[in-house]
């Protein structure tokens, strides 16, 4: 039977000797200087995504909170100006939906930013089909909120791991 | 080799897949899945948009159908398992029945209120197939047949699956609901397919099986296409195609 004679440089575990990585961790024991330096780098790379994850999400929230604060000033200009009641029922009604997503994103934020960016996609979609020109209306927002949303949902799954 | 570890010794390779990457996995399916929705919509409305005809309908049904099989397919074994009836107790099939009568009649003559007050066309469907030569036929099938079978599948099947690997049963629930208002593309209809979706997610959890969705469904759509029959005015369609 074969019997641990080292220990893993990085977390102490025991490792036999015709053992090249550690079994817990991962770290190459018995790898080159290059395999070593690239497994710590990983691993800050990782820590520092875990650490800016709640900072991200949060940023994802904020756009929600700001798509919902732009699609209300629309529709309330949209009520002033020859919009049907429909138009203006449907902006509030979207309204509601993007800050009621935003406040769960506190305790869900895996979901709610997924349905977030999937409601966001929807709109674009319908606005686009309806007047095929809006689609370039604000199109630097429609990709910031898009980027932000997908990072924080990159960074809410990262967040479940260590969770 | 030990059952815990999580690193092969001799290559390092991770030995269980990183929660991370599944749950990734999971997400880029979900978002693939309802992206497939959109893109489906778009190419329906441009191809709607030129004329309406039976072969054009065909098409779009068909690739519909076509892509929530393939979509099912993935998780077929689970999907598989949903098509039970063991374990439901009759109240349910009786709720399966008298609940869709409610909503059916309710939701038809509501949103005709509803639209009446927004000062929007109301669409009978017959509109649409009454140039067919089955009218009655193929609104049956592509209103009361299909989506119910793959709607169901597509929602409380392949979707339901997937965001229950990621979440808890209630939020599962909404998030299917959400979804399912979405793709139907009216903000205002979403007052009644959120809760209706709501319903047919509890249901779905509560005795694993897609048999109930499936019939309650179907009966809503039935009533909703038979009133729509039964105000179809076809004089007013020829005067109309007059004028």
């Amino acid at each position: 039977m074969e019997t641990a004679t080292l220990l893993c440089q990085h977390c102490e575990t025991p490792l036999l000797d015709v053992q090249k990585y550690c079994t817990q961790c991962g770290y190459p024991q018995g790898g080159t200087a290059g395999e070593k330096s690239r497994f710590h780098s990983e691993r800050i790379m990782k820590a520092q995504k875990v650490k800016d994850a709640p900072k991200v999400i949060k940023n994802a929230r904020t756009l929600l909170y700001v798509v919902a604060g732009i699609t209300f000033l629309h529709s309330i200009i949209m009520y002033f100006g020859n919009a049907t009641t429909d138009i203006f029922i449907s902006n509030g009604i979207l309204c509601l939906t993007y800050l009621v997503l935003g406040f769960w994103s506190q305790k869900k934020p895996l979901i709610a930013l997924i349905l977030g960016l999937m409601v966001y996609g929807t709109v674009i979609v319908i606005n686009a089909l309806v007047e095929p020109e809006s689609m370039y209306k604000g199109i630097i927002l429609k990709v910031i909120v898009v980027i932000f949303l997908i990072r924080g949902i990159h960074s809410a799954i990262e967040l479940r791991r260590i969770r | 080799m030990s059952d815990n570890d999580k690193f092969c010794g001799h290559c390092g390779m991770p030995l269980v897949p990183e929660k991370v990457g599944k749950e990734r996995r999971v997400v880029y399916l979900i978002v693939a899945f309802y992206a497939f929705f959109l893109l489906h919509t778009i190419v329906s409305f441009f191809i709607y948009e030129e004329e309406i005809t039976l072969t054009r309908e065909l098409w779009v049904e068909g690739i519909f159908i076509l892509s929530t099989i393939i979509f099912c397919l993935m998780d077929w074994k689970r999907i598989l398992a949903l098509f039970t009836a063991q374990g439901v107790p009759l109240w349910a099939w009786g709720i399966s029945i008298l609940f869709p009568i409610v909503t059916g009649f309710s939701v038809y003559y509501g949103m005709d209120v509803i639209n009446s007050f927004l000062e929007v066309e109301d669409n009978n469907v017959f509109w649409e197939y009454f140039t067919y030569e089955n009218p009655v036929l193929w609104a049956m099938i592509f209103y009361v047949l299909i989506p119910p079978i793959f709607e169901e599948l597509a929602f409380r099947g392949f979707l339901f699956n997937q965001l229950r690997l990621l979440l808890n049963p209630t939020v599962t629930i909404i998030a299917t609901a959400v979804l399912f208002a979405l793709v139907h593309f009216s903000f205002v209809s979403m007052l009644w397919i959120f809760p209706f979706g709501m319903a047919l997610g509890y249901l779905r959890f509560r005795f694993k099986t897609l048999w109930l969705g499936m019939i309650i469904h179907f009966i809503h759509n039935l009533i909703v296409v038979s009133l729509d029959y039964y105000y179809f005015d076809s004089t007013f369609f020829y005067e109309d195609l007059i004028f």
